[in-house]
């Protein structure tokens, strides 16, 4: 019986280090993120805000806190052999006029990716109202706040991700995603 | 040496609970051929997207593992979960035009064959939410709440249909 659970703690004590071996991985983390080519996003919070750079530096400082070899990438070719964090932005919730206009959100999808694969992907909102001193801010301002929010999100599910052993079992059975085809697609108006 | 036998136990037992934590969900979803749209909507707001992203995000949480897939055949290994939008309720206008909802049929196919189906209808709430697609994406959302919790149900071992 003690023979048995020795052998069982090996065991455990092995997947612990490998997870702990993948999180010292460097990850690449493209940097703008993308805009999905239909993303629903108010032509004037598309132009101004930056919400692209904003949200891929977020996203990038966060995961750097939690893997310190971590890189910017700003085009990957699809073939890295090192895991790739993609983040593309498929809605944002967001009328111009700050806070009065209401609360703003954004939806976002993180793929990580090696060799061509997604191996594991997530979909995250986050809305603002401004906080403390909302009725200052501008939109911008307020959408500032929604990416630095969903920059510890996905860096706190990354650090989930590859601390589950068996996330590699996704890069086994992953389907390919549909490509995105552009960044710089056309800007759909808004609905109203 | 207690310790040691604990974390193997957890080692041993939730590892293996996770690898089944997977379900493909089809994004973006299939807009019925009989689904009457407006023109404005249909071009500015990817109803279709929006929804199997939102579903995704709901389902993700309940199965931390799952993924997503453009075009099921039939052949996955996995639960494939299919989504048609059966009904669109959708003025121009945003929140001055009235509610807007969307009808929804969830598909859980298992080695190509659907094992369980199940069907939703969801109003948007108002809020902060001002235009058309912002409301969709709303309803979107409550739908895929509902479908995240009937999951579980179907692949803990009942196999059922619920009524919308």
């Amino acid at each position: 019986m003690i023979t048995r659970l020795h052998w069982i703690s090996a065991v455990a004590t092995a997947l612990s280090f490998a997870a702990a071996a993948d999180a010292a991985e460097p990850i690449f983390v493209q940097i703008p993120a993308l805009f999905d080519p239909r993303a629903p996003v108010n032509d004037a919070v598309r132009r101004e805000c930056g919400l692209d750079g904003l949200l891929g530096n977020d996203v990038f400082e966060q995961v750097k806190a939690t893997f310190p070899d971590s890189t910017a990438l700003q085009k990957p070719a699809g073939t890295e052999r090192e895991k790739v964090l993609r983040v593309t932005i498929l809605s944002v919730s967001a009328q111009g006029g700050g806070l009065w206009s209401g609360g703003k959100s954004i939806t976002v999808r993180a793929d990580l990716v090696q060799s061509g694969k997604i191996i594991a992907t997530t979909v995250k909102e986050r809305g603002s109202r401004g906080g403390a001193f909302g009725q200052f801010r501008g939109t911008c301002g307020i959408l500032e706040r929604v990416t630095a929010a969903l920059g510890k999100d996905i860096a706190t599910w990354v650090s989930q991700m590859l601390l589950s052993s068996d996330v590699q079992q996704s890069a086994a059975t992953a389907e390919p995603q549909k490509a995105i085809e552009s960044e710089q697609a056309p800007a759909p108006g808004k609905t109203d | 040496m207690k310790a040691g036998v604990l974390i193997a136990l957890i080692f041993v037992v939730v590892l293996p609970c996770n690898a089944a934590d997977r379900v493909l969900v089809q994004v973006p979803a299939v807009l019925d051929p009989h689904v009457a749209l407006s023109d404005g909507v249909k071009r500015e707001c990817p109803v279709e997207s929006l929804l199997g992203n939102q579903v995704f995000r709901m389902v993700s949480m309940k199965f931390p593992r799952s993924l997503q897939i453009e075009k099921p055949d039939g052949t996955e290994k996995e639960s494939v979960l299919a989504l048609t939008i059966l009904r669109i309720v959708a003025a121009e206008g945003g929140y001055g035009s009235g509610p807007k909802s969307l009808s929804v049929r969830a598909d859980l196919i298992q080695s190509g064959k659907v094992i369980a189906t199940m069907e939703k209808e969801r109003e948007s709430g108002f809020g902060s939410r001002w235009t058309t697609c912002a409301l969709l994406e709303h309803a979107a959302a409550l739908i895929g709440r509902d479908i995240a919790n009937w999951l579980p149900t179907v692949l803990g071992g009942q196999v059922s249909t619920e009524p919308r």
